[in-house]
């Protein structure tokens, strides 16, 4: 009876013993725990303070950024508008170049036939018309005798009095005729396809008129170029031609 | 370094004159002809790097030139640009036909000049 008495009291002992282990255990576990719980709170801690920093360095790159695209943009625009000048000058350039190279064709002689053929070079290849005559007023009578002519049947532009067609009311009026830009009016059969006549005056007397036909095929009509280049003509070649006369 | 060569052959004066104010602006040298048979023989004696030649012209035209600067192992491969005053498909075709490399349409538009001849040569 004892000795089972006994061996209770060594179980329920060895119960206890085993119950302060597990309970000393528990207690180192859960200290271990609370130190785990606060480094990750510390962690968490720095952790976030780190998250705010990069937040902040992203909001300055996203606003640097942004300014740098407006940069860009800016930048781009500019560039665009250059570009486009530096076209427009070099157009100019170009549109200056024609009309030197004008200019100096009419200058550069004194023979009548150089001159003559100087004129319908110019317009052949620098307005684009491959259809021309060239006409002076006669000393005798109130006409334009053709003198040179490029593409046309001679015969009927041969002479033309003052005032009749539209070639005739050129020389009559003095003033340039642009197909695109007047009205065809007293417009005669063989003149359909005039594009322009001008007067060639010299100290504001019509000394002859130049009249030019069809375009070239690729040249869809007359620009601002073949306006001043007619405007050049009409007192270059008048001046150009008037030194040829004997 | 040497300034690249162009060849420039018309008949008119005028458009020499206008092709030497438009490239005026490259670092180019320019020699000249105005026929076709001259403009074989500069090429020869000349080797340019760069050709532009009218199509209608005296003694020999464009497209025969053309042909004939092919032939010749001296300037078979030298960039010909055609100046045309026809720009129809035929014309231009014919062009190629002889061996053209380019084409331009008179009235000649400086821009355009200058971009092609820098195509070729460079700036």
């Amino acid at each position: 009876m004892k000795s089972e008495e006994d061996g209770r009291g060594d179980y329920v002992r060895k119960v206890r013993e085993r119950t302060r282990e597990y309970l000393r255990d528990v207690l180192t576990e859960n200290e271990t725990l609370r130190a785990n719980v606060a480094n990750l709170q510390n962690e968490r801690s720095f952790l976030e303070d780190r998250v705010k920093e990069r937040q902040q360095e992203l909001d300055s790159y996203r606003a640097q950024h942004e300014r740098l695209r407006r940069q860009l943009d800016q930048i781009e625009a500019e560039n665009r508008r250059f570009s486009e000048q530096f076209l427009d000058i070099e157009q100019q350039n170009a549109n200056l170049a024609n009309l030197y190279v004008a200019s100096c064709r009419l200058h550069s002689t004194l023979d009548r036939q150089k001159v003559l053929d100087a004129i319908q070079e110019i317009i052949i290849n620098l307005v684009g018309s491959e259809e021309l005559g060239v006409f002076e007023s006669s000393d005798v009578e109130p006409a334009l005798a053709l003198v040179s002519h490029f593409g046309i049947e001679p015969s009927r532009y041969a002479k033309i009095p003052f005032g009749a067609g539209l070639i005739g009311r050129t020389a009559a009026i003095g003033d340039a005729y642009i197909a695109s830009r007047h009205n065809g009016a007293g417009r005669l059969p063989h003149e359909s396809d005039l594009t322009a006549c001008i007067p060639l005056k010299l100290d504001g007397k019509v000394l002859g008129a130049i009249a030019i036909f069809k375009l070239l095929e690729q040249k869809a009509g007359l620009e601002d170029l073949d306006i001043e280049l007619f405007d050049l003509l009409a007192t270059h070649a008048a001046t150009a031609l008037y030194c040829t006369r004997n | 370094m040497a300034l690249k060569k162009i060849l420039l052959v018309d008949d008119a004066e005028t458009i020499l004159l206008m092709e030497q104010m438009f490239l005026s602006k490259g670092a180019y040298d320019f020699v000249t002809a105005k026929d076709g048979e001259e403009a074989v023989e500069v090429a020869q004696s000349e080797l340019p790097d760069l050709i532009l030649l009218d199509v209608v012209m005296p003694k020999l035209d464009g497209f025969q030139a053309c042909a004939r600067l092919r032939q010749s192992a001296a300037t078979s491969g030298i960039p010909i640009i055609m100046v045309t005053t026809r720009g129809e498909g035929a014309n231009v075709e014919r062009g190629f036909e002889s061996g053209a490399t380019d084409y331009i349409t008179k009235p000649i538009n400086g821009l355009e000049l200058v971009s092609k001849v820098k195509s070729y040569l460079g700036d």
